[in-house]
């Protein structure tokens, strides 16, 4: 039986293979505990280096460090001159959409309070237009 | 929980809170990568801060369709790229392939002492290993997702990993 190159074994712990190669590779795995065994060794080494990245493990004086480079990103991020002008844009956006709405209501309350006014208009202007009638019209 | 893409549109827009939730969401993620790449705790927080704040301005840039965190993470990258380049630290790889390659897998028990060990041996490594190396375990991305973050090929990230293994094998190898 022709064993695969060492590297093979690598690639598939390291989940480097697919398609083809990685069936065929399985297939000689299921036939061949050397190779099996040899691969779960390479599957140790895999666990053994994922443990060394995983978060959580960091003593107390870490989790100072963290919280004090936190303090010092947002404290550089509140004089940061874009974060002062980006407030500076939605205070101006906040005005502008305020003045607008407040534009809003006073034109609605000035046309609400006109139309008894349009109202006594329309009804002069019918008198008038009755006045003008000529005096025999309708006999 | 908001997303992250939700939170950047909002500090894009001229929420700072939503900002800072950001920076409590991936400050120390991000620390542990840069520290890992440039092996220097102080020069790790000064690029982290200063790949928050490069973030913030490029706000308006940032395409919500993508993770945020990726986008962070290249920005930061590119920043401690820059300064291994500087002392031309970034593209030095080992040339002639390291002794590892015969020998047998780590064998490392779940002791404080082993993953002490072996993560001093992983400081070690050139820079590029080093990332290569974090993305995949800590940040569990594909090689094709490496290869896009580090401009490589996907071939170039499986030379470095083969390598990075094989030199931490020959380090720590038992006398």
């Amino acid at each position: 039986m022709s064993h695969p190159e060492p590297d093979r074994l690598l690639d598939m712990a390291l989940d480097l293979l697919d398609g083809e190669e990685l069936l065929a590779l399985r297939g000689h795995l299921d036939a061949c505990a050397t190779c099996a065994a040899q691969l779960t060794e390479l599957e140790g080494e895999q666990q053994a280096l994922r443990g060394a990245f995983a978060p959580g493990v960091e003593d107390a004086a870490a989790d100072e460090r963290a919280r004090a480079l936190e303090d010092r990103v947002l404290s550089a991020l509140r004089s940061s001159p874009v974060a002062r002008a980006r407030a500076r844009r939605r205070l101006l956006r906040w005005s502008v959409a305020a003045a607008a709405a407040g534009l809003v209501a006073v034109t609605t309350i000035y046309l609400t309070r006109s139309s008894p006014k349009q109202e006594l208009l329309t009804q002069l202007r019918r008198s008038e237009m009755r006045a003008l009638e000529p005096q025999g019209a309708g006999r | 929980m908001i997303h992250d893409e939700d939170l950047a549109l909002r500090a894009a827009a001229g929420d700072r809170g939503a900002f800072e939730v950001l920076v409590g969401r991936h400050a120390r993620a991000l620390n542990g990568f840069c520290r890992r790449v440039l092996g220097d705790e102080a020069e790790a927080e000064d690029r982290v801060q200063e790949a928050f704040l490069r973030a913030y301005e490029r706000l308006d840039r940032f395409d919500p369709r993508f993770r945020f965190s990726s986008w962070l993470y290249k920005i930061a990258q590119n920043l401690c790229i820059d300064a291994l380049r500087g002392r031309r630290a970034w593209a030095s790889l080992p040339e002639e392939e390291p002794e590892g390659a015969a020998l047998p897998p780590l064998r490392l028990a779940s002791d404080r002492d082993d993953r002490a060990a072996l993560l001093v041996a992983i400081d070690e490594l050139p820079p590029k290993l080093r990332a290569v190396l974090h993305r995949k375990y800590a940040l569990d991305e594909s090689a094709a997702e490496i290869g896009r973050a580090l401009d490589m090929t996907p071939g170039n990230v499986r030379v470095c990993l083969h390598r990075a293994i094989r030199l931490l094998r020959s380090r720590l190898e038992p006398q």
